[in-house]
């Protein structure tokens, strides 16, 4: 069953349902906008400093909606992302308007992240799917199995759902599912060939500890099994790594991922709770194993690390130039690329500054990231701007204008 | 007449989804009459680990 699934259907939502380009229009600055991603990868010195939208739920408040108006309404998220586009014309965008399907959990039955417009958040309900650590045995032996019968009443009944599922619930979300797909493939050829805004990358494949931690067991029991358990810990990550991850990993090493800036997307969080020796022994072998093949056959990885990163630099030392892009979160920026060399890095910009700061600290901050980091640095945010106040937009707009004239 | 036929066709929709596997899974499936009966099951599967992420 794990094969046929694997095999007919892809779900990699946000990231993974790429639509061709249009052969047919003009595609100067798409073309413009994909060598200076490749140069700054590569560590040389591009035409014009790159710019990435770290923009999340900011986009909707900014063009003017509720975040219930942009997230039940794949109309309106268009209009958000038009306005987006238009407005800043970044390079291109982590976010295309897909992080928050509400309309679609709403048919379903329950959602996950519920929109408070009275203060303008998005409250995420969190709580394990693995309720004990005999049930990484469980998952092991049967993982279809775990995921009807443990994962998805679990999830449901931790987001409120009290009354049983139906088919009915089951058959009008799967409808709302289709129109998700719908607004997927459709702003990426809006994107791409509209707005001449490539894409940025092929499927996520981080470390199998990654699901664990983020998924399976959430922070405080995954701290616990790492302490008491590890041996348990590492047969469920060489387990995940074997049957889940690899597949989905050399699916896009041998795919074609052309339509992409990078070949594979990389989210780091979990790394956050681990000591060095930790991390040697549960993250670090299946990163070293996807950027030892990336190097061989010349692609690339969009690390997205949350949390700083900083710590791990010995390891980090050896990733081979002209294979990676870290967004960091945490990290100073200056520091890191002093230290790592290695890697290409975005970020920087910090949201207070952009929120804060006048037209002109914004512009002076970005001469700066841009002089200092030379060349392997694009310029985005340093968080996902989720909040109203995580940005001005006429900070934005001056920080985008600058950089397309600029050249350090 | 035709009411009576109509809601006899959409009772199906207040049945309640059974969590076990693989019977109440593979009962659960035939409702996704959306896809080709072929694949009902892998875009069931597909569809659960998807949102329990959402």
């Amino acid at each position: 069953m794990a094969e046929e699934k694997k095999k007919s259907v892809d779900v990699g939502v946000g990231i993974g349902s790429a639509e061709k380009i249009d052969e047919s229009v003009e595609r100067e600055l798409y073309n413009e906008r994909r060598q200076i991603f490749a140069d700054t990868i590569a560590l040389k010195p591009a035409k014009r400093v790159p710019t990435m939208s770290n923009f999340l739920t900011w986009k909707a408040f900014d063009a003017g909606y509720k975040l219930s108006e942009a997230c039940y309404n794949w109309d309106v998220m268009e209009k958000v992302m038009r306005h987006h586009i238009e407005t800043y014309q970044f390079d291109v965008n982590i976010d295309n308007g897909w992080r928050n399907p509400n309309g679609m959990m709403r048919e379903y039955g329950w959602e996950r992240h519920v929109i408070k417009d009275e203060n303008e958040s998005v409250e995420v309900k969190d709580s394990a799917l693995m309720e004990s650590v005999e049930e990484y045995d469980e998952y092991m032996q049967d993982e279809d199995k775990m995921l009807w019968e443990k994962f998805l009443p679990r999830r449901r009944s931790s987001c409120g759902a009290d009354k049983p599922w139906t088919k009915g619930q089951l058959y009008e979300g799967t409808l709302e599912f289709l129109k998700y797909r719908e607004y997927l493939g459709k702003m990426n050829s809006i994107t791409q060939n509209e707005y001449q805004i490539p894409l940025l990358c092929g499927p996520v494949v981080s470390t199998p500890y990654e699901n664990i931690y983020g998924s399976w067991r959430g922070i405080r029991l995954t701290g616990g099994d790492l302490r008491r358990y590890p041996d348990k810990v590492m047969e469920l990550c060489e387990y995940q790594w074997e049957h889940n991850m690899k597949p989905v990993f050399e699916g896009a090493i041998n795919g074609d991922t052309s339509m992409f800036l990078f070949d594979t997307k990389m989210p780091m969080l979990g790394h956050s709770i681990l000591n060095k020796k930790q991390f040697a022994k549960f993250y670090w072998p299946w990163i070293k194993e996807q950027i030892d093949v990336l190097a061989e056959k010349h692609k690339t990885t969009f690390i997205n690390s949350e949390a700083d990163l900083i710590r791990f630099a010995d390891f980090l030392d050896e990733i081979p130039a002209g294979v990676s892009m870290v967004i960091l979160e945490l990290d100073d920026i200056f520091e890191f690329r002093k230290r790592l060399p290695n890697m290409a890095v975005a970020g920087g910009m910090t949201n207070q500054m952009l929120q804060y700061g006048t037209v002109q600290e914004c512009v002076d901050y970005a001469k700066k990231l841009v002089d200092e980091l030379g060349p392997g640095y694009a310029m985005s945010q340093n968080k996902l701007g989720a909040y109203r106040n995580d940005g001005k937009s006429e900070n934005v707009k001056a920080v985008n204008e600058f950089l397309k004239d600029y050249r350090p | 007449m035709e009411e009576n036929k109509k809601s006899l066709d959409e009772a199906w929709r207040e049945e309640t989804i059974d969590f076990t596997y693989p019977e109440g899974f593979k009962e659960a499936a035939k409702v996704l009459t959306m896809f080709p009966e072929e694949d009902r099951e892998a875009m069931l599967l597909a569809i659960a680990g998807s949102i329990l992420f959402y």
